[in-house]
């Protein structure tokens, strides 16, 4: 849809508005502001512009659909309230769901990361290489490089689909427990 | 942080009376396989004593969690078993540290060494981390299907992908093919060398050796391991000639003293012993062969 002759200076808001809409809808993964500024031709001031104005509309409108963010990147999502129209397409019977363990390797991985299988087990007790291995393979897991210590351990992050399945933005939209809010377990386990 | 957490840990559950008492928990009815591991076990014990961290007894904890593993250890799957019995030895040292005086000399600092405030910052660890993972575990029905990508949506709106088409230059394609032909061949030839020195066999025998170091040491004078070997540097003379002083000791036909780790190897001949007798053309004793 990159119009070149135009070189339009300023976003007509309708239609452009629309034509990022169209973009993001047409995409298979989140864009980034300079990946929408080269197909739309506006600067990225523009397109923050753009990309508010529609993440507005499209969320007071009665629509499904609603703009995310997810980390530098941005992508259409369907709103929360229609998870449970979601589940039913996307959910053939006997699809697997994740183990509590399963998530808590999440969990120690998204906050800890980049973290080794080491860390991981430290964090949970037991050794966790076969959950690892398996979140992998689902994609929620991927290896972030070799860490600079002794044995070159290999280290892990969540992935792009993690952040999008979980709803997060990026690391700094998780939820934050500093361990010395807490005085006790007993404060924990009441938070 | 850690000093916060380690005051005064060693005071025991008591009830209004002063007196000691214990956890509520039927040991021989606690399943072992439910707990994920050592850890969800101490943190049950924890939290059963429902008391502030600063006035349970680390050591009463060690010993209940000591009791449940001997109650059910029978049955569970080794490598749960081996991680339950990892933690069983730390508690163990750890509540041996906590009744004996402080040694100024233990190294507070090293990786194995267990203190309390380790303890309690693992289970806190542990604990936030269970936390954590619950949060993830609500959230996700919420959200895992709403970002799913709709791969057939171009098509689907009129729009047909275009292909990128390569340009492919014949001349530099059949450069990169001769330049991939040079290195494996380069590979294959440093491999094949490999092979063979690895292949190439030493003319050492056990049997061999034997001889020859009899031979040597028969004068009754003591030597050090490397004097007696040709080629110090050789591995395959060096294994041969080591089993030959193993085989001459099995015999008592020498003495073979090492005064400290790593120390040089004296060797000499019993003076009780005056030929190698159990050397014969058939002998193949110890798995020695030639």
């Amino acid at each position: 849809m990159k119009n070149k002759e135009n070189n339009r200076s300023r976003p007509s808001s309708d239609f452009d508005l629309a034509a990022l809409e169209a973009v993001l809808f047409l995409a298979a993964e989140p864009l980034s502001l300079a990946e929408l500024s080269n197909i739309l031709d506006f600067s990225t001031e523009q397109i923050i512009s753009l990309l508010r104005s529609l993440h507005l509309r499209l969320w007071q409108a009665p629509g499904a659909l609603c703009l995310r963010q997810l980390e530098e990147k941005y992508y259409l999502s369907v709103k929360p309230e229609f998870q449970e129209v979601a589940s039913a397409y996307f959910r053939p019977d006997g699809e697997r769901r994740l183990s509590p363990q399963s998530y808590e390797v999440l969990a120690a991985v998204a906050y800890l990361q980049p973290a080794t299988r080491a860390q991981i087990e430290a964090v949970r007790g037991v050794n966790s290489d076969h959950i690892i291995n398996r979140l992998q393979v689902e994609g929620l897991l991927e290896e972030a490089g070799k860490l600079d210590l002794p044995g070159r351990p290999q280290s892990f992050k969540v992935s792009q689909k993690f952040w999008q399945e979980f709803g997060y933005s990026g690391v700094e939209d998780l939820p934050s427990i500093d361990l010395s809010m807490y005085t006790d377990l007993q404060d924990i386990s009441q938070a | 942080m850690a000093e916060a957490f380690a005051r005064d840990i060693r005071l025991s559950k008591t009830n209004e009376n002063g007196a000691l008492t214990d956890l509520a928990i039927d040991f021989a009815e606690l399943d072992l396989s439910s707990f994920d591991g050592p850890l969800e076990l101490l943190d049950y014990l924890f939290k059963e004593s429902k008391l502030p961290l600063a006035e349970i007894s680390i050591s009463k904890i060690c010993d209940y969690y000591l009791a449940v593993i001997e109650a059910g250890q029978a049955g569970l799957d080794m490598a749960l078993a081996t991680e339950f019995l990892l933690v069983a030895a730390q508690l163990l040292q750890l509540k041996s540290r906590l009744l004996l005086p402080v040694n100024d000399s233990a190294d507070p600092e090293a990786d194995d060494f267990l203190t309390a405030d380790n303890l309690i910052f693992k289970l806190m660890a542990f604990r936030r981390n269970k936390l954590l993972a619950e949060e993830l575990e609500r959230r996700h029905p919420r959200y895992r299907y709403l970002s799913r990508v709709n791969e057939f949506a171009p098509e689907l709106s009129g729009f047909s992908l275009a292909r990128r088409k390569l340009k492919l230059d014949p001349a530099l394609f059949i450069q990169a093919i001769r330049l991939l032909q040079i290195q494996t061949a380069e590979r294959f030839s440093q491999n094949q060398a490999k092979f063979k020195r690895i292949l190439k066999l030493e003319p050492y025998s056990v049997k061999q050796k034997l001889k020859e170091l009899w031979t040597t040491i028969a004068d009754g004078e003591s030597y050090e391991f490397r004097e007696l070997l040709n080629r110090p540097d050789s591995l395959g003379e060096q294994l041969a000639a080591f089993l030959a002083v193993l085989e001459l000791l099995r015999r008592n036909k020498i003495t073979a003293v090492q005064e400290n780790l790593y120390a040089p190897i004296i060797i000499r001949k019993e003076e009780s012993a005056t030929t190698l007798d159990f050397i014969d053309e058939n002998w193949k004793e110890s798995g020695f062969e030639e």
